[in-house]
């Protein structure tokens, strides 16, 4: 059996003129938690819903264990557990039998459904709340309820769309808990935020996704130097005039936006360690008499959000 | 693996979040209140046309009066309130975002519009079910055969499924609650109110001498409905080959149903646009096909029963309407019942008397 779950391939998917991913690859490794990671319109969503068969990519391939998504939903349904970003639930039914609707449609014979009902409750901690109903459940249990959901069926795999968005501080932690705790039953976890700090903690991979292509893909420790690679901020202090300074540094490679900031330049630059060499050479060249030239180390949330704008299309 | 686990997955779901709460409770009592109420009413005005008119009313003309009251007005009602048991089946899913984890499920788009048409029709039938006590407080006073009886029942049973499916058709169609609502009871309002306007309004300009053909009332449910328990029966409401207009109804309403449910079927899954393929042209061709054979077995009606003057167009008569057919009779009291009714000789129609 292959080291990866699920592997996407070149996955495309265009709304009319927006482009919501572009090229998409992926590898997931069995029993991995893998974080999805973008702003709000990066296509982490979209991205998860074609994964879950409910919608259809305009290119692309998508295998989990090695196997094509094709027509046969029913094994794929049978291989995902898909918990989306805004879940609803049904309100005129209890929480034992919204979990029971979900495992008929999975054709659990009625002995193992009332058994798996009961051991899902208990994961979630939810087994006093059997007999309530799921609207007056509180937004943190309907979300540990639609986990549940999600499990019903003893899936491989999780997809879980911004798990933690609505959810208090409490709530939050006690999620990231259930989510380790999945984990180690051995199931291998999908899971998207914007926040990148909150999945830092959980997952063992993540993938930044911008403007639906992806940007760096990884572990915590690979990605940083991605990161930096991609995006570095300068600071540069002169004795010339910074209006003249400025508008000789937008002209340059490299460069991405440079803004003042007191009587210094801050320069967003995309480049590496002999790109910002070539850079200073250039200055000095021009003729500017630089006082100082030098990188603002960023922190990994820094780097993401200056390299993730946050712009949709 | 028991009986309950092969049963659709949305089905249980359905029955069991229908059936609770007050609200199925307060729409089977409306329902029987309105369909009794004008039921009562309906017998009241004719046992007292005996008394206005002196004339002698037989027991089996309030049989036959009371079940048209009952099964005319429980069609009404089926039009107005089934839609709104399918109506947002689908796009009620949508907005509630349930929609995408029940798209992940195994469930195929055709499961997903059985289990919700079939929620539908298991909450329409207790409705008309619920009915059934009238209608043998009807039968108490004959007038009517168990083939009236059984005719009137298949035309409401028809119109259950096509409305029912019409509207899942239009909320898996529109995704939008509101939309699928103006869609479905426009093309009600199209098929009952707005076509008997422009029956009558058409007829008028055509030819103000002659009944519209018998075809151009096979679209309208209370019409047939109507016609099925034999209210309106004369040569003017007979299609082709001496049919009457229900059976071209049954036919128009099996299309319409047909079509409802390929379009509900192919629009229930979005993961896919829909491209209009070879299987959606079968369909179309087999709608089409029903129509054209339906319209070809009474469209030459028109012309045959062009003479003949239809109810609707009819000038205004003392007689009342349920006089239009010859009636079995049975004396109060000792009700002959709707199996032993075909037996008894007709009463003359009751003379004005000086």
């Amino acid at each position: 059996m292959s080291d990866s779950v699920l592997q996407v391939r070149h996955l495309t998917k265009h709304y009319g003129k927006i482009k919501a991913l572009e090229q998409l690859d992926l590898d997931l490794p069995r029993g991995s938690v893998f974080g999805l990671v973008g702003p709000n319109g990066a296509g982490k969503t979209t991205a998860l819903r074609i994964i879950a068969g409910v919608l259809e990519p305009d290119a692309g391939e998508i295998m989990i264990d090695g196997r094509l998504l094709d027509g046969d939903h029913t094994y794929w349904a049978a291989k995902i557990g898909y918990m989306p970003d805004f879940f609803g639930v049904y309100p005129d039914l209890m929480a034992w039998e919204y979990l029971d609707f979900f495992a008929r449609t999975y054709r659990l014979p009625a002995v193992q459904r009332a058994r798996r009902i009961d051991e899902l409750l208990e994961l979630v901690d939810l087994t006093e709340k059997k007999y309530t109903f799921v609207q007056a459940l509180s937004r943190g249990m309907q979300q540990r309820l639609c986990l549940a959901r999600a499990l019903v069926h003893d899936p491989e795999l999780l997809l879980l769309d911004e798990p933690a968005s609505g959810l208090d501080p409490r709530a939050r932690v006690a999620f990231r808990t259930l989510v380790k705790r999945l984990q180690q039953l051995g199931k291998t976890i999908f899971v998207s935020s914007h926040i990148l700090l909150e999945l830092a903690e959980i997952c063992d991979q993540v993938a930044i996704l911008e403007k639906g292509e992806l940007k760096a893909a990884g572990t915590m420790a690979e990605i940083e130097p991605q990161l930096t690679k991609q995006h570095r901020t300068l600071r540069v202090r002169s004795l010339d005039e910074l209006s003249s300074l400025q508008a000789f540094l937008v002209q340059q490679d490299g460069v991405l936006s440079v803004r003042q900031d007191g009587d210094c330049l801050e320069i967003d630059f995309g480049g590496d360690e002999a790109a910002i060499a070539t850079l200073l050479q250039r200055v000095v060249a021009a003729g500017f008499r630089l006082l100082s030239f030098h990188e603002i180390s960023s922190n990994l949330e820094d780097l993401y959000l200056q390299l993730t704008k946050g712009e949709t299309q | 693996m028991n009986m309950t686990d092969r049963l659709n997955p949305l089905l249980v779901k359905d029955v069991r979040s229908r059936m609770r709460g007050g609200r199925s409770f307060l729409m089977l009592s409306f329902f029987l209140l309105f369909a009794g109420g004008i039921s009562y009413l309906v017998y009241q005005s004719t046992a007292s046309i005996s008394s206005y008119d002196f004339a002698i009313v037989s027991s089996g003309r309030i049989g036959q009066s009371v079940l048209a009251a009952l099964l005319v007005t429980s069609h009404i009602l089926v039009l107005l309130i089934v839609p709104l048991l399918t109506l947002n089946a689908v796009s009620g899913e949508v907005e509630r975002k349930t929609y995408d984890m029940l798209l992940a499920t195994p469930l195929s788009p055709r499961q997903i519009v059985d289990g919700k048409i079939g929620g539908a029709l298991a909450f329409a039938a207790l409705l008309l079910f619920g009915v059934l006590p009238l209608v043998s407080i009807a039968s108490f006073f004959g007038g009517f055969t168990l083939a009236d009886f059984g005719n009137g029942v298949l035309v409401l049973l028809m119109t259950v499924i096509c409305v029912a499916l019409l509207g899942l058709a239009a909320s898996a169609l529109f995704r939008r609650t509101a939309l699928a609502v103006l869609v479905t009871y426009g093309i009600i309002l199209s098929l009952t109110l707005v076509h008997m306007f422009v029956v009558v309004s058409g007829a008028s300009l055509l030819n103000p001498n002659h009944a519209p053909p018998a075809w151009w009332f096979i679209f309208n449910p209370v019409v047939a409905q109507l016609n099925s328990i034999g209210v309106i029966h004369d040569k003017a409401m007979l299609l082709a080959g001496g049919r009457p207009v229900w059976y071209g109804y049954m036919l128009f309403a099996l299309a319409l149903s047909l079509l409802s449910y390929i379009v509900a079927w192919r629009a229930v899954r979005q993961r896919q646009r829909w491209h209009f393929g070879r299987r959606d042209w079968l369909v179309v061709v087999v709608a089409l096909l029903i129509l054209v054979v339906a319209g070809a077995l009474f469209a030459v009606s028109g012309s045959g029963q062009a003479n003949a003057t239809s109810p609707a167009m009819a000038k205004p008569t003392p007689v009342p309407m349920y006089y239009a057919k010859p009636m079995p009779t049975a004396l109060p009291g000792h009700g002959t019942g709707a199996g032993t009714s075909a037996a008894v000789t007709p009463l003359p129609l009751p003379t004005l008397q000086p």
